[in-house]
């Protein structure tokens, strides 16, 4: 296994979980993102502090996926968040 | 994944000037505890030189009104020698007062003209008592200042009774027209506030007393924070046949404290605050107030507001901004994701 790659999110981060998605608003930055569908359920379990592996396993169960098509929608929805500036790499 | 956008708020053309962080009172639901009795590192009070400052300000946002607030605005022991100033600008009046004002500011208030002075008076219930000593004076200022006065109540609890404010305004003789608000809390949520969850038991006592103003000539007037959802039709129709004046508003109000500072309005004033300017206008002080509230503003008092039509079409702004944003939550994390080869 290669090194594992840390994200953290950014203090000035807040959300909330509405009937229809998850908002995350960045304080400082003044952006928002709403999260719809796998992206939301993700984040709710990523804030709760669960980690990658149970999230890729309870996100096979929950979607009748097998471990990796779980793991790779996992890692797409970090990727995203990534790249949206929600989550940086945190050391 | 959307990036957020969000209707702005309406325009308004008001900006509240205070010029006393003291108070004679301790309304639980006040939620301008944190500017009170010296909880602020603002001054007690606006002196003169600033208060003309503030009226220049007023000019060149082109408002007409000069809306005193508090604390308890009256208790400014220069309070007569502002108005005359304000006055002497061509500005109309408006003081948001709890009553228990000082005989010279009463005085004053009173020997105004009614058409440029306008004093609103929140009372709270009476306590029953014979030493309710505070609902008496309140009676006697708002008997002197007749029609320039009008009633404000504040709901803070589901078993409130403000049928007793129709008595008071035929005994005294102010305007028959109620200034209706719910206690909404500030960000900490320190104070007696109503929660969203009991919107509905607040709306039963405010179609309660429409149709008991409506029999008795007086009209309410409702103010920020109310939600279209919290009343049925028929409850909207009675406030109709009532005449009430009903909306679903939430937006920048402008209030400037004693030190110079302006904030969103009070619930909101942890969520920033900006400096008034030589040349700063209201415009540019509610749009830069606008443009920070905007990522909240998606989401409102409710988990289905983001969804809802009435929202969605902006005849509701989805409750008062500080209520939205107490539901938002801060949990910093660390994610470790293992750098795995997906066997496919």
């Amino acid at each position: 296994m290669a090194d594992a790659q840390i994200y953290a999110c950014s203090p000035d981060l807040v959300w909330l979980q509405d009937d229809n998605m998850v908002l995350l608003v960045d304080r400082r930055r003044r952006e928002s993102w709403r999260l719809r569908g796998t992206d939301a359920i993700l984040w709710t379990w990523t804030a709760l502090g669960y980690r990658y592996q149970a999230m890729t396993r309870m996100l096979a169960l929950l979607l009748g996926l097998s471990d990796n098509t779980a793991q790779v929608r996992v890692d797409e929805a970090i990727q995203a968040w990534h790249v949206a500036g929600i989550i940086e790499h945190g050391g | 994944m959307l990036r957020g956008s969000s209707n702005t708020a309406g325009r308004l053309t008001m900006a509240n000037l205070i010029i006393s962080t003291v108070c004679n009172q301790t309304c639980a639901y006040c939620f301008t505890a944190d500017h009170r009795n010296g909880n602020s590192p603002a001054p007690a009070f606006l002196d003169i030189h600033d208060f003309n400052a503030r009226l220049d300000f007023l000019d060149r946002s082109g408002m007409e009104h000069a809306r005193l607030l508090g604390g308890e605005p009256t208790l400014h022991p220069g309070f007569t020698e502002l108005v005359e100033s304000a006055l002497a600008r061509h500005k109309m009046i408006v003081v948001f007062s709890n009553g228990l004002m000082p005989d010279a500011a009463l005085d004053c208030l009173a020997s105004l003209p009614i058409a440029v002075c306008h004093v609103m008076i929140n009372v709270n219930a009476p306590t029953g008592g014979a030493t309710d000593t505070s609902f008496k004076r309140r009676r006697t200022a708002l008997t002197r200042l007749g029609e320039r006065a009008m009633l404000s109540f504040n709901i803070d609890r589901v078993n409130c009774q403000p049928e007793f404010l129709l008595p008071l305004i035929a005994e005294t003789g102010c305007r028959p027209l109620i200034r209706l608000g719910m206690a909404q809390p500030c960000l900490s949520g320190s104070n007696a506030h109503i929660h969203p969850k009991q919107y509905r038991a607040v709306a039963q006592i405010v179609v309660r007393l429409a149709r008991a103003a409506s029999s008795a000539g007086v009209k309410l007037d409702m103010d920020c924070g109310f939600v279209r959802c919290m009343f049925s039709p028929e409850e909207l129709e009675t406030l109709t046949e009532a005449k009430a004046d009903v909306g679903w508003r939430c937006n920048p109000i402008l209030d400037i404290d004693t030190a110079g500072q302006v904030i969103h309005c009070f619930p909101l004033a942890s969520f920033g605050a900006l400096p008034l300017a030589e040349n700063t206008t209201a415009q540019a002080l509610r749009d830069a107030f606008t443009a920070a509230a905007q990522p909240f503003r998606l989401a409102g008092v409710y988990p289905e507001c983001s969804n809802c039509g009435f929202k969605l079409n902006g005849e509701c702004t989805g409750g008062c901004l500080a209520a939205t944003m107490r539901r938002f939550r801060s949990t910093p994390f660390r994610l470790t994701v293992p750098c795995l080869e997906v066997t496919v």
